[in-house]
């Protein structure tokens, strides 16, 4: 295997950490609460300029090109840290807004528009995140520290996604079995049951919204410290329908279905698409792309909606409290 | 003075634009109970087919009517057939916006496949213009203008003198009291499909006239606003995407006037979440739980 | 190039980050198999002896898809020219198409896996200035030449040894349309209307400044926004300021409506376009707004300028035309600036490596300069092949004219007011109108 194959399929693996917990992520919100959460792209970009601000320099430091609020050249882990406080506080306002007793697919608009109006305002005030051009030159974690090749850093930094998917994996996990767990797939259930029980419905879904987005924080915060670059074209709201189909296609509620779902749409669909000889003009493929990601979508909605790997559903005998797995 | 007309008069303008689409989109939304997110991949669709079938004819009358059937064509295709089959099976709100997403991904991206990325332009025609109290309009826009009243004047006949409007409009209240009065609620949706279609195929063939040049993104760049002036008025009412689109077309304007033009946009859709959140009935509709719009 | 990046509007090009790589995993590929091949390069390998590659870095998907086309274009005829004459040390050159997708967080993969993939990279030639920042690095660390043609301002100053720019930064375009407002017409009352993307906007610093430096007006600043379905206001804004001139870069849509609205509102006066208003679809766009007439006597672009006359610009031509199905248009690539830089580049870096009898890009790199410094003016590759054979030092003057790198590694160019249909040149901005709107 020549040192290339391994750098690219190196730098894949790293994706797909990021991918994973972005989509386990959604699935606290999606899966198991039943949110639509059609912003959930902007929770990530979220994470992922908190990184990146509290990584960098302050902006005089690299001469006018790049003009943005805070630079606080914090260093590892620390602006990690930030990614994911700074996704979890954003679950507050969007809540206020959005989590409102909606019909669901105005709520799904309603998410939508939020989008929208999140990128519109990162390109038009230029002075928060260098606007539409976005945030280039940002510091990686442990850069310099080791003297490594460039494929010697991916392995550092595929461990370091690693150790974050095995902790969004443990919270994810801890969420999903815990009693908190049991009311939220209640509350996608049925609402007046748990007000009848005496929970506020709206408190335990903003709860799930908070814990979501500090997920899509910190795989955001991984994102921009892996590629050092960001900018609006890179959380355009198209992405949120990536995960959401990466959930559908794999199957919400349960982790497995995530990571299979994270497996065949980012990765999977993209990189077959890729051994097609080129043809047409160069953007052509990822045109086509796009096709298949959404005849993919459709074709799961139709034939299997609850996706690859369903989930499953829990029994209660007897009375118990035991879980049937 | 002028600098108030121009607001006034080409927020009517854009307003027209937005009204043509906005109430296809609220009619079709009203009576099939479908949040559809390709429609502005419909109005896409429907500027590409009008601009292939007619050449660079700028025949407006021709391009009316090839837009108009085009947008129907593929509106009845999409909403009728494909997302009529998801609900013979059940399945409801959520999963039918996920369906018209894959829709509109499949369309926009399968036409941005076959026709490049590139902008397709109209003939420049020599418009001529009118001047209203110093504010100069083209004749393209005030066909845009007139176009629009004489659609809506068309559709609130429909739906008042119509059988078919009746039927749509009962369809859209209630339809279990419909249905047990004989009337058909799916070749009722079907017509909505059609209508809406017809008129967002009209709304893109002008849009695509107004702008000059069109690409495999001017629908869905469009959609937005379009859909926040329904929104405005309230879902299911004509009138109140009429009057939406005339709020928000001259907001715009204003905005765009006095804040600053980057926020043209913005300003639309901080509204449309002003209206989702404080009364997502819309301005003009009565009661919020008769269409279960809050759970 | 000056960076035309535009921002994608929704969904204009919604790119999903997960691809990392497009053109290059045919480079990995080929690093496993061993035989270079690109997507859609010419074919090279002939038995045993492979062939050095060129990587056109740029955006070939999304809204600034056609710069890379131009880049891919430039640097095909060069290596078809290139290999016409023998090629460089006994190997073929060839181009890799690599799309870094216009956006950062796939620009910055696509550039790692390029870089850790290709064991005959020789060279880059990139056009993007809104990724610079984030892929220069990248290219320098590896020791690999990157000849640009962005704008990016924060490489005026430029430190990396390994980059290379003959063309100014976008502050000095705006600089540029100052001076050629100054010397170039009698006008002295400007209006800028850009669009409110980095890349447009980028333009606006210089021209102010210049306008100080050189006693013109700017009566009116205005940031518009990209694709509304009118700008009635904004004209209204324009016309009350009442300029002589109207300076305006934003992407061909909203171009269109905005010249239509000006000429509806009776605006009947010169027009003054930046280079990132080069390309076919602004010219669409315009053209449906205007008609062509109007457009070719109103608007004029301020662009850097390349000769079309002499040797240099036939070779650059017969190039185009010989490189077949590769190139899409010879007719209109030819007066295209941003494919006759790449052409250039393309070209230095193979004078280079015949200079420095070395394809090692540690080696050849420094050549890069010298071989725009010598006794011998030469225009082709085939010239300076032969003049360096003979052991002269050569002085590349290539299509895009003289080359003269600063301690920054940069070289301006010449400017010029061109029709923007022919690409013909109606005036040129001097060096010396330049320094002057510097301050100088």
């Amino acid at each position: 295997m020549s040192g290339g194959l391994i750098f690219y399929l190196s730098g894949l693996a790293i994706l797909l950490g990021i991918n994973l917990i972005a989509i386990w992520g959604l699935d606290l919100q999606f899966g198991l609460a039943g949110i639509n959460n059609f912003a959930y792209i902007v929770f990530q970009a979220a994470g992922g300029y908190a990184a990146a601000l509290f990584a960098l320099k302050p902006a005089k430091a690299y001469g006018s090109f790049e003009t943005y609020i805070g630079g606080f050249n914090l260093p590892f882990p620390l602006p990690l840290i930030g990614a994911v406080a700074v996704g979890g506080l954003l679950a507050v306002p969007v809540g206020l807004i959005a989590l409102r007793r909606l019909r669901a697919d105005y709520q799904a608009m309603a998410m939508l528009v939020l989008s929208l109006i999140a990128t519109g305002l990162a390109e038009a005030q230029t002075g928060l995140v260098n606007g539409p051009a976005g945030l280039a030159l940002i510091p990686q974690p442990f850069a310099g520290v080791f003297p490594v090749s460039p494929l010697g850093y991916h392995w550092i930094f595929l461990g370091l996604t690693a150790v974050c998917c095995a902790f969004a994996w443990w919270v994810a996990r801890g969420i999903s079995r815990s009693p908190f767990g049991r009311l939220l797939r209640a509350v996608r259930e049925s609402e007046s049951a748990v007000s009848a029980l005496g929970r506020n419905p709206y408190a335990l879904r903003m709860t799930a919204l908070i814990a979501g987005g500090a997920l899509a924080g910190l795989s955001g915060g991984l994102l921009v410290e892996y590629v050092t670059a960001w900018g609006p074209s890179s959380w355009l709201y198209p992405e949120t329908f990536l995960f959401l189909t990466a959930l559908i296609v794999g199957g919400k509620g349960n982790l497995a279905g995530g990571a299979l779902g994270a497996l065949v749409v980012p990765i999977g669909i993209v990189e077959l698409t890729r051994r097609l000889p080129a043809f047409g003009y160069p953007g052509m493929i990822d045109s086509l792309d796009w096709v298949a990601i959404g005849a993919c979508l459709l074709a799961f909605l139709w034939f299997r909606p609850n996706g690859l790997i369903p989930e499953r559903k829990r029994v209660f005998r007897n009375g118990s409290r035991r879980d049937d797995r | 003075m002028t600098f108030f007309l121009g607001i006034v008069i080409f927020g009517v303008y854009s307003a027209a634009l937005l009204a043509i689409g906005g109430v296809g989109f609220t009619l079709q939304y009203g009576v099939t109970n479908v949040l559809n997110l390709s429609f502005g991949s419909i109005l896409t669709a429907s500027i590409f087919l009008e601009y292939g079938l007619t050449g660079h004819s700028t025949n407006i009358w021709i391009a009316m009517a090839v837009g108009a059937a085009s947008g129907a064509v593929i509106s009845l295709l999409i909403g009728h057939v494909m997302v009529g089959a998801f609900l013979r099976r059940g399945a409801t709100g959520f999963s039918i916006a996920m369906v018209t997403i894959a829709i509109s991904l499949m369309l926009q991206f399968g036409l941005e496949a076959i026709q490049g990325p590139d902008i397709y332009a109209y003939a420049a025609t020599t418009n001529s213009t009118m001047n209203i109290g110093g504010v100069v309009l083209s004749s393209g826009q005030l066909t845009t203008i007139v176009v629009a009243v004489v659609a809506m004047a068309a559709v609130h006949l429909m739906l008042r003198m119509t059988k078919l409007g009746l039927a749509m409009r009962a369809t859209a209240a209630d339809v279990a009291l419909t249905r047990s009065c004989g009337v058909s609620p799916p070749r009722t949706r079907a017509v909505a499909w059609l209508v809406s279609g017809a008129l967002c195929g009209l709304c893109g063939v002008f849009l695509g006239i107004g702008e000059g040049s069109f690409s495999s993104t001017t629908g869905s760049d469009f959609f937005i606003t379009l859909a926040a002036a329904a929104v405005l008025g309230g879902i299911g009412k004509p009138y109140g995407a009429m009057l939406g689109a005339l709020l928000i077309g001259i907001m715009s304007q204003a905005a765009a006037a006095v804040i600053s033009p980057s926020y043209n946009s913005i300003a639309a859709w901080i509204i449309l979440i002003a209206v989702l959140m404080l009364r997502p009935q819309g301005i003009l509709a009565e009661f919020a739980a008769e269409r279960e719009l809050v759970a | 190039m000056s960076g035309r990046k535009h921002p994608a509007r929704w969904p204009a090009a919604p790119h999903a980050r997960l691809a990392l790589v497009s053109g290059v995993v045919g480079l990995a590929l080929a690093a496993c198999s061993g035989t270079p091949s690109s997507s859609g390069g010419p074919s090279s390998s002939t038995g045993g002896s492979f062939s050095l590659e060129l990587a056109a870095f740029s955006p070939f998907t999304g809204p600034n898809a056609p710069y890379g086309y131009f880049q891919y274009t430039g640097c095909v005829a060069a290596v078809q020219s290139i290999n016409a004459a023998g090629g460089v040390m006994g190997h073929k050159l060839d181009c890799a198409i690599v799309d870094n997708r216009g956006e950062p967080a796939d620009a910055v993969p696509a550039a790692s896996n390029m870089l850790a993939s290709s064991p005959h990279l020789v060279g880059i030639v990139d056009g993007d200035s809104g990724l610079m920042s984030a892929t220069v690095p990248l290219f320098n660390q590896a020791h690999i030449p990157d000849l640009s043609a962005g704008g990016d301002v924060q490489f005026d100053t430029n430190t990396y040894p390994y980059f290379w720019r003959t063309t100014p930064g976008d502050d000095v375009a705006g600089q540029t349309l100052a001076a050629y407002v100054k010397f170039g017409t009698s006008d002295t009352r400007v209006a800028a209307v850009f669009g409110n993307d980095q890349a447009a906007q980028g333009n606006v610093p210089g021209l102010l400044s210049a306008a100080k430096h050189l006693g013109i007006d700017i009566v009116l600043n205005e940031a518009i926004a990209l694709d509304q379905t009118t700008y009635e206001t904004e004209v209204q804004k324009i016309l009350a300021a009442h300029p002589q001139v109207i300076v305006t870069e934003s992407d061909p849509q909203t171009a269109g409506v905005l010249l239509g609205g000006l000429k509806q509102a009776g605006w009947n006066g010169p027009i003054v376009g930046t280079s990132g208003t080069l390309g076919v679809d602004y010219d669409k766009a315009a053209i449906a707004a205007i008609g062509q007439a109007a457009y070719e006597s109103h608007f004029v672009r301020i662009i850097q300028y390349a000769q079309q006359s002499g040797i240099a610009w036939d070779t650059w031509k017969s190039a185009l035309l010989a490189s077949g199905s590769l190139v899409k248009d010879p007719a209109s690539d030819e007066t295209a600036i941003y494919a006759e830089l790449p052409y250039d580049h393309a070209t230095m870096i193979a004078l280079a490596m015949l200079a420095a009898h070395s394809s090692d890009p540690v080696t050849f790199n420094p050549y890069i300069e010298k071989i725009t410094q010598g006794t011998t003016v030469v225009h082709t590759f085939a010239q300076g092949k032969a003049a360096l054979a003979a052991g002269e030092t050569i002085d590349y003057v290539g299509v895009t004219g003289q080359v003269a790198f600063d301690k920054y590694h940069n070289s301006g160019g010449l400017w010029a007011a061109e029709n923007p249909v022919t690409n013909l040149p109606e005036s040129l901005v001097s060096a010396k109108d330049i320094a002057a709107s510097e301050g100088h």
